[in-house]
């Protein structure tokens, strides 16, 4: 990986945003724009997810838990104590980050199916908590009717009455994440994920504290979920337990890392652009009638993937691309 | 050269009714090259496994630069200065070698920049360099052995373990391998194997320590040792069951 | 006092039945090291086959084991040699995620199938045991509860019969203990595989014909018991099954107390949080040594 190839990767990456930046521009339908975000923010959140369930290999199937409890804090925070969302979300990342660390620290020791198994029992915990309590800490969180927010409309309270600046808002986290995400690959972070999770057994051997660098990729995977969470909350202006502490959103977000290519950065973005428009617009042309569908063919995509194509759709890319490149290397030096 | 860098204090480790290793005591000077030797499930690998903080032994003491390390974690231990390879080979098998050695460069370069050269220089010193760009997985044995070795020397250890490096190779390999654990010792690292190559063994080791059954039944210079009757006798009659 | 005793009574006839249904989890993961996260909603399936077959044919439920039974078993093996084994060729073991992931993509497609097949409705069959009761004193008893219940104790019995006296029952407890030593004594792993999780649905069939007689079928009820088994075989132990049956009881009864006294979200809720406490605790250091001195 010499300078040259991560200098043109770096600028394919930023032609990505930019052009993307330009989607709500030319396509100024609010059902594109709603669309659009939408995609992003799966893009945004299996990126999170990939960070803990991608580089070191421990399988969540229960991120909606920390997606819920950011979206329910930012919410809070933005109600009750009139903060901005701006910085709400910063610090519901923060503690809900804490809170996966200190369920994450005995859990870990859960071996991979029981590790998973405790992710699904998780956010189901928090789903019906939320659902069976109106008043959590003494804020009235509305239990199975949810929380609907107040519409102040204002830059500062992340509220915009035109759709495209949500789009950007996403796009702008989603870069954020990808920085991380990036930063953390070539680092030695990054080197001691990968080993721990190839073999942890041989990486404690080398020294490395697992534990700790299990911790601290949850930490960071939390934290982003958290502020996807809240990014919902300001989207839709509307929460509630079922839709925000979601098995079946934990469960997409797997899905969309892993077919997109879990060791790496843009994978669960590419995932993402593949797979939520297909099933986005199925859900809403097919209707009530065809309802399963779109998930139907999720769950047959996802068996496909893990069948042929374990390692995500990107290497393969990566692999043809490499192939093509070398031929046409051969070509010009005849 | 005499300075005490490890010891083993009457360690036993059992599981259930059965003692894997039984009231073993071990010194290992700074500098040697202590070889470990005995039939099949002798309890030389569970040793390995004690002294490196991978199992926890039922009884006993372990010192090592003068710390008890008998409670410690695997990767703390290593920290302090133990590394080990293993007996089948653990390679992160979707990195190449290069960076599964920098896997151990790691414990104390802090920018891959500078853990990509220092794993450079590990690799020429056991003569993988040509190969450094080869995924894990695509190895033949001797090379996955080397690596594991590579890679352990990457944590820059003042103790190396080596269980059972030389197995499977030709006349060739074993040479080059007895030649590069030398260089390895000549760096200032002190070196415990275990090894079932006899004549690899008795050139190599400064001193020698034989298990049978989780006990030790003989200890000394090479000479000594292959001349003591109760060792001719556990080979032989582990040949006898063979 | 009434009330304790009656929902005592709810409960553990419930929690044979999620005994029997826990029970082919517990048996395939023994055996496999191998996790289904679409067991409940193999049982979701078969409750729609069996519903069928009573419905249209007027078969009587439980006369019906004698059809779904087979099927289900020749399912089961099917499943595991054409998909599961195909997997597990390219992976090292049975505990891959790759092969959790896949599972658990099965899952989905057949959850969302039956959504699709048969919409959000609950089906219901109506037989002559549907609500027939009969008390013992003041305390109400269900028949087609109490008739599961019974025949849940039965099938547990002869599995259990079948793992200790057969030639293959040995061979899979052989198989559980040490995989390795077990080919190497010329034990056929990959076909034997395929005949532990063929029981595991087989059960799993067998449960559906137990239920349909007093639970409603509906698409979603795969992930409820789904998440019940799951919760009931970590609880008992993976593999264990006189323990998965002292589980399956105990959540029925903890399910029945707080449902009455608090609420079913409640229960629900205690239910998970039982879970993961026993998650951690069964892995924590102080247990695993507690077993191993056993």
């Amino acid at each position: 990986m010499n300078a040259k190839s991560s200098l043109k990767r770096n600028c394919q990456m930023i032609l990505f945003f930019v052009i993307a930046a330009a989607f709500p521009l030319v396509f100024t339908n609010s059902y594109f724009k709603q669309l659009g975000t939408i995609v992003l923010l799966y893009a945004f959140y299996a990126s999170a997810w990939n960070i803990l369930g991608g580089y070191a290999g421990q399988l969540s199937l229960g991120h909606g838990a920390y997606i819920g409890l950011g979206a329910y804090i930012t919410t809070v925070l933005f109600s009750e104590f009139y903060i901005s969302p701006w910085l709400g979300m910063v610090i519901s990342g923060l503690m809900v980050g804490l809170f996966a660390v200190a369920i994450g620290y005995p859990c870990f020791k859960l071996s991979g199916v029981y590790y998973s198994l405790s992710t699904i029992a998780l956010v189901n915990v928090m789903r019906l908590f939320f659902i069976a309590e109106d008043t959590i800490f003494g804020f009235k969180t509305g239990s199975s009717l949810g929380y609907k927010i107040e519409w102040r409309g204002t830059l500062i309270d992340m509220q915009f009455l035109d759709k495209k600046y949500y789009f950007w808002l996403i796009l702008l986290l989603l870069a954020v994440v990808v920085f991380v995400s990036h930063r953390i690959k070539n680092s030695k972070t990054g080197y001691y994920l990968s080993a721990i999770s190839t073999n942890q057994y041989a990486a404690s051997s080398l020294g490395i504290n697992t534990t700790y660098y299990k911790l601290k990729a949850l930490f960071i995977s939390a934290f982003f979920a958290a502020v996807g969470g809240s990014f919902y909350a300001m989207f839709i202006q509307y929460i509630d337990p079922a839709s925000v502490f979601n098995y079946d959103t934990s469960v997409e977000m797997t899905v969309l890392a892993m077919v997109g290519g879990r060791s790496t950065v843009v994978g669960p973005i590419i995932g993402s652009l593949l797979l939520v428009p297909l099933k986005e617009i199925a859900r809403s042309n097919l209707g009530a009638s065809f309802a399963g569908l779109p998930l139907i063919i999720y769950g047959v995509i996802l068996m496909l993937v893990v069948y042929f194509l374990p390692n995500g759709i990107l290497p393969l890319f990566k692999h043809w691309y490499s192939i093509i490149l070398r031929r046409r290397r051969e070509d010009l030096s005849v | 050269m005499s300075e005490e860098i490890m010891r083993v204090e009457h360690v036993t480790k059992r599981y259930g009714g059965l003692v894997a290793v039984n009231d073993v005591s071990i010194q290992v000077n700074r500098g040697e090259i202590i070889g470990l030797i005995g039939p099949n499930g002798a309890g030389k690998t569970t040793l390995f496994n004690i002294l490196s903080g991978m199992e926890k032994c039922n009884t006993g003491r372990i010192y090592f630069l003068g710390q008890d390390i008998t409670h410690k974690q695997v990767h703390e231990i290593c920290e302090l200065g133990i590394g080990r390879t293993f007996q089948i080979v653990q390679p992160f098998e979707n990195l190449t070698v290069l960076e599964n050695v920098m896997v151990g460069s790691f414990l104390h370069q802090k920018q891959v920049e500078e853990a990509r050269a220092h794993a450079q220089g590990i690799l020429e010193l056991v003569g993988m360099q040509h190969l450094k760009d080869v995924p894990g997985h695509g190895l033949n044995l001797r090379y996955m052995k080397s690596m594991e070795v590579a890679r352990a020397l990457a944590t820059n250890p003042s103790l190396l373990l080596l269980d059972e490096v030389m197995a499977g190779l030709n006349p060739t390999g074993i040479e080059a391998v007895v030649a590069t654990i030398k260089r390895i010792r000549d760096s200032g690292v002190t070196i415990l194997v275990i090894e079932h190559v006899i004549k690899a063994i008795m050139s190599l080791s400064d001193r020698i320590y034989v298990l049978d059954q989780g006990k030790l039944i003989a200890e000394g210079l090479p000479d000594e040792v292959i001349n003591n009757e109760d060792v001719i006798k556990s080979y032989l009659g582990a040949k006898k069951h063979a | 006092m009434y009330t304790l005793i009656q929902s005592a009574i709810s409960g553990l006839l419930m929690g044979g039945v999620y005994a029997i249904i826990a029970l082919g989890l517990s048996l395939i993961f023994g055996v496999m090291k191998l996790v289904n996260f679409a067991h409940g909603d193999f049982l979701m399936a078969f409750c729609y086959v069996a519903w069928a077959v009573v419905s249209f044919w007027n078969v009587d439920p439980y006369l019906s084991i004698l059809i779904i039974a087979p099927i289900s078993f020749i399912v089961g093996y099917m499943f595991q040699k054409i998909f599961i084994n195909g997997i597990l060729r390219k992976e090292k073991s049975t505990e891959s995620p790759n092969i959790r992931l896949f599972t658990v993509g099965f899952a989905w497609s057949l959850g969302n199938l039956a959504l699709l097949l048969f919409g959000a409705n609950i089906q219901v069959t109506n037989t002559a045991y549907k609500g027939s009761t009969f008390f013992v004193g003041d305390y109400m008893i269900s028949i087609p509860r109490l008739i599961a219940f019974a025949i849940a104790l039965f099938v547990t019995a002869i599995l259990f019969v079948f793992l200790y006296k057969t030639e293959t029952g040995r061979a899979l407890r052989a198989i559980s203990q040490n995989r390795f030593t077990a080919r190497l004594m010329g034990i056929d792993v990959e076909r034997l595989y395929c005949i532990a999780f063929g029981i595991g649905i087989m059960v799993v069939g067998i449960s559906a014909c137990l239920i349909i007689p007093f639970y409603s079928v509906f698409p979603t009820m795969g992930s409820t018991f789904g998440l019940r088994s799951f919760v009931i075989v970590v609880l008992g132990g993976m593999g264990n099954l006189p323990g998965a049956l002292i589980s399956g009881l105990f959540i029925g009864l903890l399910e029945a107390f707080v449902g009455t006294y608090l609420s079913t979200t409640y229960a629900n809720m205690i239910i998970f949080i039982v879970f993961i406490i026993a998650l951690v605790v069964r892995s924590s250091n102080w247990f695993q040594n507690r077993l191993a001195r056993a």
